[in-house]
């Protein structure tokens, strides 16, 4: 089943994704940082999973050759998970650029990742770096 | 005060997993928790959306508690997904769930709680919790399947107190 990001939704204690089958698929924790995936059905999401700021490294913004946008998160030993899909660029870059500083605020530890990449629909040459941090 | 469970209710046909919560209220202020694993105490390998299902079956990992604000969110959204049913408390069950829900590790987790003594889920750390702190309320149901928890909150503990 494909991830399709129905919004991007941001309250006064979390920021959330919300997939068109699962709402609240993604929760950051303004108060620690801290990821919450509940991602609901499919052997591509995790479930009860929190990822901690520190192991987080960052959002990808990948563009898809059908002219939509896929978020993902790297966290780990560069490990990237899919979050979703969306057509809604400014509104997915918008929320990242939030939820990032969200996440770094809250680091205790030095990350020496990147943090946001996208590539336009056009670039056949990969990601490039849209906001270095 | 009143505590209260959520639970998101799992979909067997499709295996969705759902999710269980507790939550108290004092007065305009709810306190929401969960209980969950982190994704960096899996091993390297299974630290992956298509295998740490099993790794989880047949192990455990540390559990920690948080504050569920995904859980927070579905209930403030109200759209009737979520099943629910509460209990008042007094001060010294209060008292007694607030020391065992703070924030943080607490034991492990596993999918199969009943294989490993002492680990749990999100459904029966709620379970374990509530009954601890105000009496066995809540019924243990097998392995913390969430359809068999679901079952029990549609069927057995209605109607719920209103808060």
């Amino acid at each position: 089943m494909s991830k399709t990001i129905q919004g991007f939704r941001e309250k006064d204690y979390g920021m959330f994704i919300d997939l068109t089958d699962a709402m609240s698929s993604v929760s950051v924790d303004r108060k620690t940082g801290n990821l919450v995936l509940q991602e609901g059905t499919g052997e591509d999401r995790f479930n009860g999973a929190l990822i901690t700021s520190d192991f987080c490294h960052g959002f990808t913004l990948s563009a898809t050759p059908e002219g939509t946008w896929v978020v993902a998160l790297r966290f780990g030993d560069l490990k990237s998970h899919v979050l979703g899909t969306t057509d809604d660029e400014a509104g997915a870059l918008q929320w990242l650029k939030k939820a990032w500083d969200v996440i770094r605020s809250n680091q205790t530890t030095e990350q020496s990742t990147e943090i946001i990449f996208a590539s336009s629909p056009a670039s056949t040459v990969g990601d490039h770096l849209l906001q270095p941090h | 005060m009143i505590v209260k469970v959520h639970l998101s209710p799992s979909n067997p046909e499709e295996h969705e997993p759902g999710h269980m919560a507790l939550t108290w209220h004092e007065e305009a202020d709810s306190t929401f928790r969960g209980f969950v694993f982190r994704v960096e105490d899996l091993p390297h390998e299974f630290q992956d959306p298509g295998k740490w299902r099993d790794y989880l079956f047949a192990n455990t990992v540390l559990g920690y508690v948080i504050e569920d604000i995904g859980m927070r969110d579905k209930a403030e959204r109200n759209d009737g997904e979520l099943l629910e049913h509460s209990w008042p408390a007094d001060d010294t069950q209060m008292a007694k769930l607030q020391r065992i829900c703070k924030e943080g590790p607490h034991g492990t987790y596993s999918f199969n709680p009943d294989d490993h003594p002492g680990a749990h889920n999100c459904v029966t750390w709620v379970t374990s919790s509530v009954n601890e702190a105000l009496g066995e309320v809540l019924p243990k149901v097998r392995q913390g399947r969430i359809k068999l928890m679901a079952e029990i909150l549609r069927e057995r503990l209605k109607p719920s107190i209103t808060s």
